[in-house]
């Protein structure tokens, strides 16, 4: 006969939840997150469907209606063939749903972004969703990193296609920062084309200083694209892309043809972070809110 | 061609009559005799607002410079702008303020200027939520400024950035926020709704400390301004001119940009509000029954919000800029010519319904002090020569007057609600007694710093703001009043119009005449 | 004879307990509680004494105990079966006409025993000896099978518990001397009787605490908490600075000092706070609208409850309770103001309430009489207190012309 007098609860208890580990032991592994981070079940075919899926039913659809994009130039992608790198500027958190959302599916499916690996994968919760939903993969932005760029390096000639943010983080304040050369280098190694695309306006719908989303209509410009010549320095095709950049910013504020005559307003990066230089990028567009779309929100303060 | 403003006699076919109940309506059948003051309509607005600000903004009136040539890369341009308090109900967008803004803006741009800092001029009112800020100034102008921390709400507590401009004749002193004084521009963007709003009103208030508007919102000055809507007859406003005078020869620089606005407050589903009764067409008295009845069943938290987000479809009746006393004549005519409407002689009973709005309690809940002020204060001060109602007569409100208070806006309220008003409602011992423990109670300042709150002494002004109407009137009476906050206040309730009248009766004596000042929309009596 | 007697029937405490809210007549009669004929108790001994009844209150903790919502903490502490009221003012039955109240404390010397470390010391209120010697268990007259109570023709009190009343006191300010006993002990009880009182509740204890508290202490303001319109005016008259609302009493003590609020923590608030209600409510709200390290007295007798003791031991409040009555302390101050002739300033509380009684006239405090076969109505109008506008209800047995004539 047992001599344990336990009721038959705690024993279940016992046997249902995992068993507690005596101090004496090792501690348990601590799971890698960061740069770290193993995304490679997001790769995974099953994953790759259900996140195209996804993806399309869901994230783009809504993504298209809080921003109602205008593109400008999507006959570039027309006929592009993987791996490409798309480089943008960075304004918002939307602005990686509205790459894909403006991608064409055949691209969109196949596509990686790469995303900071302090913010998005600091925990494995958050970078498990980042990598199902988004394909987000761990990109170093604080310091260049060999992890990083052998991934996304492995990723492209794999035959994904890779969403970089060069400006290494997103506009403080609505205006254009100086690019990385990290896109450079990698579209270098691996010898593919770098498309530009230019976003403008995601910044006033979920800025980074805003508390919530504030729906308004965007505009999406996109590039042709550009491939590393042989030879080329890589801050020598980083000046190709910044100024490629530059253009697509401007012709969203004047029009094709203004935006490619020499000495411009508007440059890329910003000159100065003054207000008036924020006003100036900002007078093509009158931003009055207008009337409420239903429902409206009663009783919301902020 | 809008209709002027007319008094109406009531007669045997008039209809009933409308009035404004809370967030619901009511409608009273008044006595044989009785006379309905009925505003003009609303003037046609100007077709093309932002033509009409750059017209305004290059040919400023009074002793100035087109607005373009003070400016310049190297210097300190400050743009000033009234709260969320104006204009009531909030406006659709755009609202006047952020077109007016965008313009300067485009010419200090235009100028090079870098050094611009937005100030909302709250005075002693709450700060305004990052919606309300978009609301007033557009998208464009708050995404530019905000984030480079240019956009700025005055605090009239951060002693570190106020500074003494100086004292008037008269020793009241005149302490304005620092960043506005030291500036080598100040430009005001007001909006006049009614006569009260701008003049000097705008910077000498809008941007003073508690110490400084102490001087003008206390009990003497408001018994003194008869009324405090007639800016000549007015002590509040003399004060104010006053310290306008000590800041225009401080060196101060004042642009001011003064707008007016048309009475067209309701959106078309609220039609029938604007409309005189036995003009109501089908669709009209449909609609009326259908609203009415739809809020009797509807929990007033609901309605209140319902309501509260209504976006009035305000037109702009005009555009001035220039120097500060002229541009403020111009704009007084457009107001008078607006809301004035002669009236001759006084009556006996003045009956008023209130609106679910009042310049505190945008976006809020309106409490039974808020009552007190927008029927006493404000609605009882809309005339010019004489009140509507004779000495000794009698006010009756109508409002729900329910005690229910926000407490992030109006912390201070509950207390005087619950802790001054008990003990006494004589605003000059209120005064004497309270104001000081409540002005400088460290909580309610670092409420009103940090959070959405009114300044601790803020309900005081609510209460001085009614005291001519106390010192005038016999009798007060609030018409479907909650009993117990009435009797907190003050005043009587009374259930039915009937049982008020005869209330009142019994205070002015029998057979009294009887006045009914319509609104919707802003009316001002000009008797005589 | 007659009496109200509780009897033990756990069905009928059960009873009582669920219907006492919503159909309270219904829960008095089929409560524990029901009207007798009963044998006169014996009398243990010869310093014992017969009394009659004139007037006897209802007291907060009998209507507890009718209803079954005490603490169950009182269970061992009283023997069943009793006839409850202990707020008597009775005459000797050996000598009719000499009015009495009556001290109901069931103390060692009355128990006929050697008095215990705490009687020795003047402390009654805390007398080891609940359960032994000649009675049956029981902390007061009142709750003992052994001597009867107030809710009767006739029960028994030691001699020594007894005290003459004044004639100038009428028999209302009378039965309310015991009820001034507690109020009086509990005033005493802050350490300091300065600065900032409130008083929780205004039904009979805090309103005689009040009235207790503005005499006895030195206080700048004292605020009362009172629900119902006739407490309000009864705390306006007995000397409250300012009646309020409950929801306005954390209001109040912000504004106090213009101290901080941050949620629910408050950075000042009242020197003291005494409670007389002994809600879980009503003791939370003491807790933090009392200044950190303040006193927060209970004083009104609380069940079983639960409680956030967070803000008490954050803000290092001290929580004191404060039973029945013993020997005070006065000091040379407070007795000069009260004008009580004392030698070495101990003195029995019961003492002091009866100086204080003429002055403070509490017998306002009594609305409500009723014979005691009317009892379901007294003790429904008990248990609604100000709701129905009583603040004190009693038993009205002067009335009954003889007491031997069952």
């Amino acid at each position: 006969m047992s001599t344990d007098k336990r009721p038959p609860v705690a024993l279940a208890r016992f046997v249902l939840r995992r068993p507690t580990t005596p101090g004496s032991m090792i501690p348990p592994r601590v799971h890698a997150t960061g740069t770290n981070y193993d995304t490679s079940f997001s790769r995974n075919e099953v994953v790759r469907r259900v996140r195209a899926f996804l993806v399309d039913v869901g994230i783009a659809p809504l993504t298209r209606s809080i921003t109602r994009p205008t593109i400008i130039n999507a006959s570039a992608l027309d006929g592009l063939e993987r791996p490409i790198i798309f480089v943008a500027n960075h304004q918002s958190h939307l602005d990686t749903p509205l790459i894909l959302a403006v991608l064409p599916p055949e691209l969109r499916h196949h596509t990686v972004v790469g995303a900071g690996a302090d913010f998005f994968f600091d925990r494995r919760t958050k970078g498990f969703f980042s990598s199902t939903l988004l394909g987000a993969i761990p990109i170093d932005r604080v310091r260049p990193s060999r992890a990083s760029a052998e991934l996304a390096t492995r990723l492209l000639l794999e035959g994904w296609n890779l969403v970089l943010f060069p400006e290494g983080g997103r506009t403080p304040d609505g205006l254009t920062q100086e690019l990385k050369s990290g896109a450079a280098q990698i579209a270098s190694k691996v010898q593919r084309p770098v498309v530009p695309l230019f976003i403008d306006g995601t910044y006033e719908i979920y800025g980074k200083t805003a508390d919530r989303i504030h729906p308004g209509p965007t505009t999406v410009v996109i590039g042709e694209p550009l491939v590393p010549r042989v030879g080329e320095r890589v801050a020598d095709f980083n000046e190709r892309i910044t100024g490629a950049l530059g253009v697509l910013g401007r012709e969203v504020a004047t029009d094709f043809y203004t935006a490619r005559q020499p000495g411009g307003a508007l440059a890329f990066p910003a000159p100065s972070r003054s207000w008036v230089e924020a006003w100036r990028t900002s007078d093509h567009r009158h931003q009055h809110s207008g009337r409420r779309r239903w429902p409206k929100m009663f009783g919301s303060r902020s | 061609m809008p209709r002027p403003g007319f008094v109406l006699e009531v007669d045997r076919a008039t209809p009933p009559t409308l009035f404004w109940h809370g967030e619901s309506f009511r409608l009273e059948r008044l006595p044989r005799g009785s006379r309905i003051l009925y505003p003009p309509e609303p003037l046609n607005p100007i077709g093309d607002v932002r033509g009409a600000i750059d017209h305004a903004l290059d040919n400023p009136v009074g002793d100035v410079q087109p607005l373009s040539s003070l400016l310049n890369p190297n210097m300190k341009l400050t743009i000033a702008f009234d709260d969320v308090s104006l204009p009531l109900p909030p406006m659709a967008a755009p609202d006047i303020r952020s077109l007016v803004i965008e313009a300067v803006l485009e010419r200090a741009a235009q100028a090079g200027v870098t050094d611009v800092v937005l100030i909302a001029a709250l005075a002693l009112h709450r700060r305004m939520t990052e919606s309300e800020l978009r609301h007033a100034l557009g998208n464009r102008v708050y995404n530019a400024m905000a984030p480079r921390g240019q956009l700025t709400q005055h605090d009239a507590e951060d002693k570190a950035n106020m500074t003494v401009v100086g004292e008037t004749d008269r020793g009241e002193l005149v302490e304005l926020n620092r960043r506005a004084v030291e500036s080598d521009l100040l430009v005001y963007v007001n909006i006049n709704l009614v006569s009260m709003d701008g003049g000097h009103k705008s910077v000498a208030t809008g941007l003073a400390s508690y110490d400084s508007i102490k001087f003008h919102h206390n009990v003497a000055t408001m018994v003194h301004s008869r009324s405090f809507m007639d800016r000549h007859n007015s002590e509040l406003h003399s004060s104010n001119w006053r310290m306008g005078h000590v800041i225009k020869d401080a060196g101060v620089k004042i642009f001011q940009i003064e707008t007016t606005l048309n009475t067209a407050t309701f959106p078309d589903s609220f039609r029938f509000l604007s409309k005189r009764e036995w003009e109501w067409n089908l669709r009209d008295r449909g609609s009326f029954i259908a609203t009415s009845e739809a809020l009797k069943r509807t929990p007033p938290h609901l309605a209140r919000q319902i309501f509260q987000s209504i976006r009035s479809p305000y037109g702009v009746t005009g555009v001035c800029a220039g120097e500060v006393e002229a541009v403020h004549e111009v704009t007084l005519e457009r107001v008078y010519q607006q809301q004035l409407v002669r009236v001759d002689g006084q009556s006996d009973i003045l009956t008023l319904g209130l609106p679910f709005i009042g310049p505190y309690n945008v976006n809020s809940i309106m409490n039974p002090i808020l009552v007190y002020c927008l029927g006493l204060g404000y609605l009882f001060n809309m005339y010019r020569n004489k009140p509507l109602v004779r000495k000794g007569g009698v006010v009756i409100l109508s409002h729900p007057n329910r005690p229910e208070f926000d407490p992030a806006f109006h912390p201070s309220y509950v207390d005087f609600f619950e802790q001054v008003l008990t003990e006494t409602t004589d605003p000059l011992v209120i005064e004497s007694k309270y104001e000081e423990s409540f002005a400088r109670d460290p909580w309610y300042i670092h409420l009103y710093r940090t959070a959405n709150a009114y300044h601790g002494v803020h309900p005081f002004y609510m209460w001085y703001w009614g005291a001519h109407a106390l010192d005038h009137l016999g009798g007060v009476i609030i018409l479907g009043g909650d009993p117990k906050a009435t009797r907190r206040l003050g005043f009587q309730s009374a259930s039915t119009m009937a049982d008020a009248l005869e209330m009142a009766r019994s205070i002015v004596g029998p057979d009294p005449s009887i006045t009914h000042l319509h609104s919707p929309p802003l009316v001002m009596a000009d008797v005589y | 004879m007659r009496a109200l007697v509780i009897n033990r029937s756990p069905a009928r405490f059960l009873t009582a307990r669920v219907l006492k809210d919503h159909l309270t007549d219904k829960a008095v009669e089929s409560g524990p509680l029901s009207l007798k004929d009963v044998d006169a108790p014996q009398l243990p001994s010869p310093e014992w004494v017969r009394l009659r009844p004139l007037l006897a209150g209802i007291c907060g903790s009998d209507v507890a105990t009718v209803f079954f919502s005490s603490s169950r903490y009182f269970e061992a502490l009283t023997s069943l079966p009793f006839t409850p009221g202990h707020e008597i003012v009775g005459e000797r039955i050996d000598r009719p006409g000499e009015r009495f109240v009556v001290e109901p404390a069931l103390t060692c010397a009355i128990r006929g025993l050697a008095p215990c470390r705490f009687c020795a010391s003047g402390q009654t209120q805390l007398c080891e000896s609940i359960a032994i010697g000649d009675l049956k268990e029981g902390m007061q007259l009142g709750y003992c099978a052994s001597t009867g109570g107030g809710w009767s023709n006739e029960f028994i009190a030691h001699d020594r518990s007894l005290h003459a009343v004044p004639d100038a006191l009428t028999l209302e300010d009378a039965v309310m001397i015991e009820p001034l006993a507690c109020a009086v002990h509990v005033s005493l009880r802050p350490t300091v009787r300065r600065g900032h009182l409130a008083i929780i509740g205004a039904g009979t204890v805090g309103l005689a605490t009040l009235a207790a508290s503005s005499v006895l202490g030195e206080y700048d303001s004292i605020t009362v908490v009172a629900k119902h319109p006739i407490q309000q005016l009864l705390a306006k008259t007995l000397g409250a600075t300012q009646v309020i609302g409950t929801d306005e009493l954390v209001g109040v003590a912000r504004r106090l000092h213009s101290s901080q609020r941050v949620g629910r923590y408050l950075s000042n608030g009242f020197d003291t706070v005494i409670d007389a209600v002994g809600s879980g409510a009503s003791i939370e709200s003491a807790i933090e609208t009392v200044q950190p390290g303040g006193e927060v007295v209970v004083a009104g007798m609380p069940p079983r409850q639960s409680l956030d003791l967070a803000p008490l031991w954050h803000r290092e409040v001290t929580i004191k309770g404060a039973y029945a009555y013993g020997t005070e302390h006065l000091d040379a101050n407070t007795a000069a103001r009260i004008k009580i002739p004392t030698e070495n300033r101990d003195i029995r509380t019961f003492t002091i309430a009866l100086h204080l009684a003429e002055q403070l006239r509490l017998g306002r405090l009594v609305t409500h009489r009723y014979r005691l076969n009317e009892y379901v109505p007294a003790l429904r109008k008990a248990y609604h207190g100000g709701r129905e506008d009583a603040i004190k209800v009693v038993f009205d047995l002067t009335k009954r012309k003889s007491v031997h004539d069952a």
